[in-house]
């Protein structure tokens, strides 16, 4: 952490390494705080990917190079890691960072809250890590853990040993930090935004910041449950809860954690989404298209993402098919809608392509093939051919994983500025754009390929039908193209720190209120706000005047302000006392 | 000049010409790739019911695939920043527009929704009161699979169970379907089989759909019928003792799928489908094979460290060769592992693979195995190992590297292909009743039928 501090100008100048390492480590400052997610899973990520290309290595001809435990131990660690200790916590980090400074507000609601959310993460996904020093290795069950494989019972061959139980504990860990952030989120939105800043007028990053709030609210306390079972069962209840040769039900378990997992795949796509959505409003010079219809598809997902998390049961034969098949199948028309005005709000734009847009243009290729290939595992019979092979890897690949880290790589080449006071070297960024786009189109799009022809996923080794062999050598060069791809990124992120050009406080002529201070902002975000009218007040100041005339440009914005125009906004100081 | 510059000159020339090198690039590709856009085709009829929906909604999906495409490149290339002070229109909405683009997808998704309705009914329809229904158990293991060849649908338990709860004796003309120790969901209920004898099968009952808690450690799984095909150890390339489902086409078949420990699953890629054998339940899957073959086939769902090792395949006959096979199989005593197959000429065996049970028989003698283990394999101080579902490999593990009490036999003892030649005799006896732990009241009614 120490690189991050030497980055960051403190208001401490002249300050010890020590005086600063200790600020950060007591920080309650959402902006540190988000900055110390971003870079903890930042982390997680790269390990997340090592993993993968273990993976990728093993499959990449018939034959096997670890054995099976490894194998399933790796393929385990990777799913969990960049679900619960890299999408998961990425997200946050934006939240944390953003999300207060677009409301303009001083900081978190609760920020001791915050702090202590970070360091039972920190805490959780170091368990996590532990865990490959246990007896018996890391947990090997899949990122889905479903029992009765994963308990100690007479019946189960290779009962997991203590690394299953760290996974359950760390995972319960994870789960509180989410809990703890999403109220944080909620309560921040609700109670702390700026005079004039109506619900009509709240970014849209904002807007995700608070489906995702109550996404998470809603479903993290039902995986929790879920997860103490697992270890009440592993522990003492001998599988009571989830092994049918001791009374339980192992489809419970599934019912419990996908009404959890569900919701969660929207919890990780929804903040990229929400950067997306600031990202084309910029770069565009365009409000967002359908700001309101946004919203309410924004809604509208998490709603319906709560009614279908059975299908990922189809083939279990415990579920009422019909049913959950008509939920999916709708999900995909608010998520069409999305899409259609994103590139409505492209259309006839003045448009630019710093690396954030090409990012955010990339998300928009990737998440249409992820949704396309969502609606072939609606249709149920499709899904009974489908379902546990690779064209479920492909599938959830194109949106949650890799449609999901386009978007943040877009909110790092966005945000980068603000939060260190420099830009990201744009010609490693597009560098970065091509080799990462190639690489995961040419893994996963072949992964669905893969799928079709019958290869089941989490397998070590994989039989020699014709194909095969080729379609896995093409998956793992994609791999290793998209890995030298993210290792261009490491090395701007670490250029740009230190020789990246200096940005102004709005260098990329923003709207929202996180380009009104300086970058990096001071520890109380603002010295005063502008006016807030719309839902993009920068842009107001910058171009209302010219726009007077423009039949469409609409002063209290495109939520249509609740009615009554701007509020004067007194100075920050003021707000201070009050 | 060439032909092709000539092309360039004109604008709807230079599109064909990308629109034609890109278009051959795809084909290209996929031709490299020997590429599925496709699923493969199916071998059952309900799978062509269930291509036939892929193949609707893929041509959805493409077509709507190159339309948003071609709208973000669209966008992307149409309309740039010129100059710094440049405002493009403000236009924030537009209510037709969005009706449209809700409106349209809506209609999409609701005729896609009845299509698959329809084929879902289609495919899980079961059998009509005139097919032909061969029935079959599938039970996963880890890491085997259990085949269970039953009687024409009427006999199954399902259909035998009376409605008084305090029943716990069930009459069935044919009982072969029933496994002890398997449980059973019907309806709402649970029960449990016990055991069985004859032609009446006990068991257990629970008030308020629990089961009551016994572990069946010790007790394995029992494959009841002689026509259960060899469990053997699950290898990636089909081999001379893959599991093997034997099969005839034309009739419905039943798979009552089930799991005797953790979850696995019943995937022939060919069928187009799969369903999970979930512990504790028994769960049915209906295909009618159309095309004689012999199929491979996998586990699909985790089930720990060897699950890319639980495979099997399917083998199809004719129905004369399937009814050749079964008369077989069915009114032989217990034979040698080898013959078992009946015979046909899909199955490629490999001349010796499978273990020699004669001498497997002396040998078991020779090492002295049935001091501990019985000279049935019946079980004495060591565990009954009769019928063994463990796989030969940890057969084999088991000798080099016992986990229990058991001598050790390293290979100048005793050679893996020997170890087979006992595997294959212990598959040959029959595992006597006394070895399972069984009510008392079951003891009295062996007694007294036996
Ligand atoms: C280029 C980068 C990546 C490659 C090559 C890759 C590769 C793979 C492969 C081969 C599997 C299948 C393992 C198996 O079934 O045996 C897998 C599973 C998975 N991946 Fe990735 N992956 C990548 C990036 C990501 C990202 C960015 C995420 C999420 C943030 C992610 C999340 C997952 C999850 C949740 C699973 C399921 C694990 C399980 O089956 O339990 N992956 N990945
Ligand atoms: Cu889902
Ligand atoms: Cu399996």
């Amino acid at each position: 952490m120490a690189t991050l501090a030497g980055a960051q100008t403190t208001p401490y100048a002249g300050a010890n390494a020590w005086r600063v390492i200790l600020e950060w480590l007591t920080t309650v400052d959402h902006k540190k705080i988000g900055i110390m997610y971003l870079w903890t899973a930042g982390a997680f990520g790269l390990v997340g990917m090592a993993f993968s290309l273990v993976m990728r290595t093993e499959l990449a001809q018939t034959g096997t190079i670890i054995s099976a435990e490894t194998y399933n131990s790796i393929f385990t660690m990777h799913g969990s890691v960049m679900i619960f200790l890299f999408l998961l916590p990425v997200g946050a980090a934006f939240m944390n960072y953003s999300m207060p400074l677009q409301i303009g507000a001083l900081d978190m609601a609760f920020p001791r809250i915050n702090a202590l959310s970070f360091w039972i993460f920190l805490f959780g996904g170091v368990l996590l890590t532990l865990s490959f020093a246990a007896e018996g290795g890391t947990a090997s069950a899949g990122w889905t853990a479903y029992p009765p494989v994963t308990l100690d019972t007479a019946s189960n061959a290779e009962p997991p040993g203590a690394g299953m139980d760290m996974w359950l504990v760390g995972v319960i860990l994870l789960g509180q930090a989410s809990i703890f952030g999403s109220i944080n989120f909620l309560v921040t939105i609700f109670k702390m935004r700026a005079p004039g800043m109506t619900m009509w007028r709240l970014p849209l990053f904002t807007w995700t910041t608070l489906v995702t709030g109550l996404l998470i609210l809603l479903s993290t306390p039902v995986l929790a449950a879920a997860l103490v079972l697992g270890f009440i069962d592993r522990n003492g209840a001998e599988g009571a809860f989830f092994d049918p040769a001791a009374g339980g039900q192992p489809l419970l378990w599934q019912n419990l954690f996908w009404f959890y997992s569900h919701p969660a795949v929207y919890i990780m796509i929804l903040p990229a989404m929400g950067i997306v959505s600031d990202v084309f409003g910029v770069f565009t010079r365009r409000p967002v298209f359908g700001y309101r219809s946004m919203v309410l598809a924004l809604v509208a997902i998490g709603l319906l993402g709560f009614i279908v998390w059975a299908h990922h049961m189809f083939t279990t034969g415990g579920v009422f098919l019909p049913f959950f098949m008509g939920a999916t199948f709708l999900i995909a028309v608010p998520t069409g809608v999305k899409m259609f005005n994103w590139i409505a709000t492209m259309w006839r734009g003045s448009n630019i392509f710093p690396t954030a847009m090409l990012f955010s243009v990339g998300f928009l290729m990737l998440f249409l093939i992820g949704g396309i290939t969502g609606v072939f595992h609606a249709a149920v019979p499709v899904d009974f051919a489908l379902h546990d092979t690779y064209f479920v890897v492909g599938h959830f690949h194109y949106t949650m994983s890799i449609a999901a880290t386009f978007g943040f790589l877009a909110g790092c080449y966005y945000w980068f500025p603000k939060m260190f006071g420099k830009f990201m070297n744009e010609g490693l960024g597009k560098l970065h754009f091509w080799l990462l786009f190639i690489g995961v189109n040419l893994v996963f799009f072949t992964q669905l390929m893969l799928g079709l022809d019958g290869m089941p996923r989490r397998i070590n080794d994989y039989a020699d039908n014709p194909g095969w062999e080729l379609m896995n050598m093409l998956i793992t060069i994609g791999a290793f193209v998209s890995a030298a791809g993210m290792m261009v990124f490491l090395y701007n992120v670490f250029y740009s720190l230190k020789w990246g050009e200096r940005a102004g406080s709005d260098p990329w002529e923003g709207t929202t209120l996180e380009w009104a201070t300086t970058s990096p902002p001071p520890a109380h975000n603002f010295d005063s706000l502008p006016e807030i009218r719309s839902e993009r007040p920068l842009f107001d100041l910058r171009f209302g005047e010219r726009l007077q005339d423009d039949p469409h440009y609409h002063v209290n914005g495109n939520g249509h302000g609740n009615g009554a125009g701007g509020v004067k906004t007194p100075s920050a100081s003021a707000r201070e006392e009050g | 000049m060439t032909a092709l510059q000539r092309l360039w000159r004109t604008r709807i020339g230079r599109l064909t010409l990308v629109i034609g090198l890109v278009a051959m690039a795809q084909f290209a590709l996929s031709g490299l790739l020997s590429a599925q856009v496709a699923l493969p085709d199916a071998v059952t009829e309900q799978g062509e019911d269930i291509r036939a929906l892929y193949l609707v909604i893929f041509a959805v999906g493409v077509i709507v695939f190159f339309i948003v495409e071609a709208m973000i490149i669209w966008v992307v290339f149409r309309y740039k920043r010129r100059s710094d002070d440049e405002l493009p229109t403000q236009i924030g909405h537009n209510t037709t527009a969005e009706i449209l683009w809700t409106g349209i997808p809506l209609v999409i998704v609701i005729v896609l929704f009845f299509a698959s309705f329809f084929v879902l009914q289609d495919v899980q329809a079961g059998a009509d009161e005139d097919d032909e229904v061969t029935v079959v158990d599938v039970q996963g293991r880890q890491w085997a699979w259990a085949f269970n060849y039953g009687t024409p649908l009427g006999t199954s338990l399902a259909e035998a169970v009376s409605n008084d709860p305090a029943e716990t004796e069930i009459h069935l003309e044919d009982p072969s379907l029933v496994v002890p120790f398997m449980t059973l969901k019907l309806g709402i209920e649970h029960m449990r089989v016990v055991a069985r004898t004859g032609d009446v099968v006990i068991v257990e009952r629970a008030v308020n759909g629990t089961v009551p808690i016994r572990h069946s450690a010790g007790t394995e799984v029992m494959r009841s019928f002689n026509g259960t095909d060899t469990v053997a150890e699950g290898r990636l390339q089909a081999a001379d003792n893959t599991p093997v489902l034997t099969v005839p086409i034309g009739q419905m078949i039943r798979f009552n799928i089930a799991s005797a420990d953790v979850l696995h699953a019943f995937y022939t890629p060919q069928f187009l489908t799969k369903l999970d054998a979930v512990p504790g339940r028994v769960q049915t899957l209906w295909v009618r094979i159309t095309d004689p073959g012999v199929y491979e086939s996998q586990c699909a769902e985790f089930c720990g460290r060897d699950h890319a090792r639980m495979i099997y395949s399917v083998r199809a006959l004719a129905q004369d060769e399937y009814d050749d096979w079964f008369e077989n199989k069915a009114g032989s005593a217990p034979e040698p592992v080898e013959g078992d197959f009946g015979g046909e000429q899909e199955v490629e065996q490999e001349e010796g693979a499978v273990g020699n049970p004669v001498n497997g028989q002396n040998l078991f003698f020779a090492m002295g195995c049935n001091v501990c283990h019985g000279d049935q394999g019946e079980g004495l101080v060591g565990p009954t190992i009769a019928m063994t579902v463990v796989p030969l490999y940890r057969v084999v593990e088991q000798y080099r590297e016992p986990l229990e009490a058991m001598t050790a036999f390293p290979p100048d003892q005793i050679s893996d292909e020997e170890i087979a030649d006992i595997y294959a005799w212990l598959q040959t006896v029959e595992r006597p009743p006394v070895a399972l732990e069984i009510p008392s009241k079951l003891a009295e009614l062996i007694e007294a039928g036996g």
